[in-house]
């Protein structure tokens, strides 16, 4: 089946449908500007979450969708990024935006380390080593308690951005997000962008035209686990919490499952993955919650094997019959669905 | 501009088969030489040498008087050598256009940060680089109506002739093409030995082919050289080589 | 001082064995049909509760709670590869890697609803009394578990080796075209590979359960495996056999010597020097590829 790069720049397309994405783009700016004004906290929370999960996601569609590698450790980079802005919280009472930055460096320096092993190798063995990273890392954020604090984890302070409490936080955090997708897009329409999906589809040919695999391969894993940071370090500014839990394999999944859902090599299916994602656990919690349950049923305890199970299907059930995602059933309603086409390329 | 190629002695051998024998040949700067043989002599393992896939065990390959042996296969287009493959090996993901692009990786600029900005250089280098594609190479080609159509469901003569589009935007000095004509019609053959003359008098590049449809390749070749079970048994002009009892044999003894 | 270094060597090994059962699951599979299962300790941890319910809920003996535990076994599995995996021939590595992804999270959920998430023992049919060689001593269950292991293991190895099936398995590993040129119905020899997998998986499963008890998170055992399978190459089944031992062996002494911590970091650090040293394993084949 065909995993379709991020849609051809706006200028070069028909009419219709460049109007169709600048209406969609205002649209979006406006609700997202003036949402503080009429939500409440708790859509105003969920906001947050959902922009944070974005970056977070469309960081793995990078590495996952348009490069074609499987990252299964996604959280632990995640989880480096949340430690590092924390860490810097506390000890240099660096500021959110710096936060960031030092978030996305660390876990890059981290993603590069799992990474130059196993990108060499063909094959399920970066899987292999991405779960390596996860157990590895989720080890030493147990263990090394003089610095992680262990189980407990670190406690931070309250972030005020702008001056405005949460309000300011959601801007900061949405912005953000807006940044970094647009700079993920802009990545597909350029050279190096091009040569991540080249490096997917056929590695071979990709050589032949100068691309050095390798290092390709790195850096799409590399600019994956970036993301990943800088939703870790907003994740600490957010949660004003950090512990090993936050970082655990069945987050990892939910992100893999966020770019399935959502749609492979695409930055908008990223963005609706993550919306989608975020809010089941919601929708979970208010179905369990309305059910009548007789006797002493743990509903906390059925939420998190539901989870897993509601991930797991959604990937299987995603990649078995809608391969593209939400994105492509968007693009099916807008009567561009088979642009592209069904081609089974390996 | 483009140089000679030199094959000397290049042995490979893999998994139990001598793909490649003690093979020996030479493709002559700003010529049209071509590998003829049965199926499964070794023409494309050769090609797989050259490309920098394998690595031949023993045996000399000179570029330009440049030794290629040990050199990784990504720096093969640094080096000017342009390829196609048998199993056309262009990218779903993109449109004509993106692949075409593809073919100037080597010799853009713009890095992670630039593209991520996409303002100013990174902006300049895509646009220059899409007039310069329409001008030099779409026209060329015949390209220009489908540059923005997505690969998958292009007929399969059109995909050929946009992978060689995709091959020519580095300039190569040489450019190995893996039976650009396999399964098309007798126009579309017709067409695509025409674009082929037409790059290498147009650019002086130096070509080397493989092909099985005997016609084309005596018609458009300067130079013929014949391989089986991985090992050259004739070299010359297409009018000798068509005659040699040796390459008779070969394909007939091959039915 | 020594004789402890041999009872812990011995216990490694006898741990290593069940390493040995699941890892020629986790390699038949791949053999045939290039899918890293990552399902694959899931397909231990659930017939391990199938033996659980069988043994104690409907009080049967447990050669019969075996039996049933592995029908049940093979059942999934058959829903596995006819639902999923079977629809999902010609996609690429990755998404069918992602697809095994899922369903091990699936039935992971799905035990974790049934039974919950706390650790149960099963119903002892390992016989306990230590074993002396000397005056060496081996917890029984253990030893047990290893020569059940080594039992199953060995017949497997025999009718890999030796059986039509196992020949068709393994010209299909080799050559898919040939192979089916020559009458092999591939479609058999994955279903084949997957149901071999499974039985081999429920046997580990539930060994493992008898001396470590059993919860639906016992699949992340399997993770351990990864290392074993890594080491040995992922193709070899003779080198399953030298690898298996080993890890469970090094990992035994680690957790002696060192710590319970360093003994469960272990697998991690010997994926990742073995894919800096040598990707292939110790006796895993470099594919060569036609371009």
């Amino acid at each position: 089946m065909s995993d379709r790069a991020d849609p051809i720049p706006m200028s070069a397309r028909a009419g219709g449908s460049a109007r169709f994405e600048i209406l969609a783009a205002v649209g979006f700016a406006v609700v997202a500007i003036t949402l503080p004004a009429y939500a409440s906290v708790y859509v105003l929370y969920m906001a947050s979450l959902v922009a944070i999960n974005a970056i977070a996601t469309v960081g793995l569609n990078i590495t996952v969708g348009y490069t074609g590698l499987l990252s299964i450790g996604h959280s632990a980079f995640i989880g480096v990024g949340a430690y590092a802005a924390g860490l810097a919280m506390l000890h240099l009472g660096t500021p959110l935006f710096v936060n960031v930055v030092i978030g996305a460096f660390a876990a890059f320096a981290v993603g590069l380390v799992f990474g130059a092993p196993s990108l060499r190798i063909k094959g399920v063995y970066l899987a292999i080593a991405t779960l390596a990273a996860q157990y590895s890392l989720y080890f030493i954020f147990q263990q090394w308690t003089s610095v992680t604090g262990g189980d407990r984890g670190l406690s931070l302070p309250a972030t005020d951005l702008f001056g405005l409490g949460d309000v300011g936080f959601y801007y900061g955090v949405v912005g953000i997000a807006v940044i970094l997708s647009v700079a993920a897009r802009n990545l597909f329409r350029t050279r190096l962008g091009r040569s991540f999906i080249a490096v997917r589809e056929r590695d071979y040919a990709a050589q032949v035209l100068g691309i050095n695999v390798v290092r390709g391969k790195l850096l799409a894993f590399g600019i994956g686990a970036a993301y990943a940071g800088v939703a870790g370090a907003l994740t600490a500014h957010f949660l004003r919490l950090v512990n090993p839990d936050q970082f655990t394999l069945l987050v990892s999944v939910f992100f893999l499952a966020a770019v399935v859902v959502g749609g492979r090599a695409s930055i908008i299916g990223s963005i609706l993955g993550a919306a989608f994602m975020t809010l089941i656990p919601e929708l979970l919690r208010e179905i369990l919650g309305a059910l009548p349950f007789k006797g002493q049923t743990n509903v906390a305890g059925l939420l998190s094997p539901l989870r897993e199970i509601i991930f797991g299907a959604l990937i299987v059930g995603f990649l078995m019959f809608e391969p593209r995602g939400l994105m492509g059933i968007l693009n099916r309603l807008r009567g561009r669905g088979d642009e592209g086409g069904e081609s089974d390329a390996e | 501009m483009g140089a000679a190629l030199e094959i000397e002695e290049v042995n490979l051998a893999f998994g139990g088969v001598h793909a490649v024998r003690d093979v020996s040949l030479s493709a002559e700067a700003g010529r049209i030489t071509a590998i003829i043989g049965p199926n499964g002599a070794g023409k494309t393992s050769l090609f797989n040498v050259i490309s920098g896939f394998h690595r031949a065990q023993s045996g000399d390959i000179r570029f330009g008087g440049v030794s290629l042996v040990g050199q990784p296969a990504h720096r093969r287009s640094e080096l000017g050598i342009a390829r196609t493959f048998q199993n056309i090996a262009l990218f779903s993901g993109l449109t004509v256009l993106e692949n075409i692009k593809l073919g100037a990786h080597a010799q853009l600029r713009s890095g992670l940060f630039r593209s991520a900005f996409y303002l100013g250089p990174a902006r300049r280098e895509e646009a220059a680089l899409t007039r310069r594609i329409e001008e030099e190479i779409l026209d060329f080609l015949d390209l220009g109506d489908i540059r923005d159509r997505h690969i998958a469901g292009l007929p399969y003569g059109l995909q050929k002739r946009i992978e060689l589009a995709r091959a020519l935007v580095m300039h190569p000095q040489l450019l190995l093409l893996d039976e650009p004509v396999a399964g098309m019609t007798t126009p579309e053959k017709a067409d695509m030995a025409g674009y082929i003359r037409k790059v290498v008098e147009a650019y002086g590049t130096t070509v080397l082919l493989i092909d099985h449809d005997m016609a084309m390749v005596m018609d458009l070749s300067d130079h013929v050289v014949v391989v089986n079970f991985g090992a050259v048994i004739a070299a010359g002009r297409p009018e000798d080589v068509r005659g040699d009892p040796a390459v008779i044999e070969a394909y007939l003894g091959a039915e | 001082m020594m004789h402890q270094f041999i009872e812990f060597s011995i216990i490694g090994i006898a741990s290593g064995g069940m390493y040995v059962l699941s890892a020629l699951g986790f390699v038949i599979i791949f053999k045939a049909t290039r899918i890293f299962n990552f399902a694959m300790g899931e397909m231990m941890m659930l017939p391990a509760f199938f033996f659980l319910w069988a043994s104690s809920v409907w009080g049967l003996h447990w050669s019969v709670a075996v039996l049933i535990a592995i029908l049940g076994a093979v059942a999934v599995v058959l829903v596995i590869e006819r639902l999923v995996m079977r629809r999902m021939v010609g996609r690429p590595a990755i998404v069918l890697v992602m697809v095994t992804l899922g369903i091990g999270s699936i039935l992971r959920g799905l035990a974790g609803l049934i039974w919950g998430h706390e650790i149960v023992s099963l119903p002892d049919f390992l016989p306990r009394a230590p074993i002396f060689l000397g005056n060496i001593l081996i917890p029984g269950k253990l030893a047990w578990a290893f020569v059940a292991a080594a039992v199953v293991s060995g017949g497997f190895v025999a009718y890999y080796r030796l059986s039509r099936a196992g020949i068709a398995i393994r010209a299909t590993a080799s050559d898919i075209i040939t192979a089916e040129g020559l009458g092999v119905s591939v479609r058999a020899v994955y279903t084949g590979a997957w149901l071999i997998a499974g039985v081999l998986a429920a046997v580990a499963g539930i060994l493992a359960a008898s001396v470590n008890g059993v919860s639906p998170q016992l699949g992340f055992v399997a993770l351990n495996v990864l290392a074993v399978v890594m080491l040995a190459g992922m193709t070899s089944v003779t080198g399953v056999i030298v690898a298996g031992v080993f890890v469970g062996w090094l990992e035994t002494i680690v957790g002696a010597y060192l710590s319970a911590s360093w003994q469960s970091f272990l697998p991690y650090i010997i994926v990742l020097v073995v894919m800096m040293v040598k990707p292939n394993g110790l006796f895993g084949e470099e594919r060569v590829e036609r371009i």
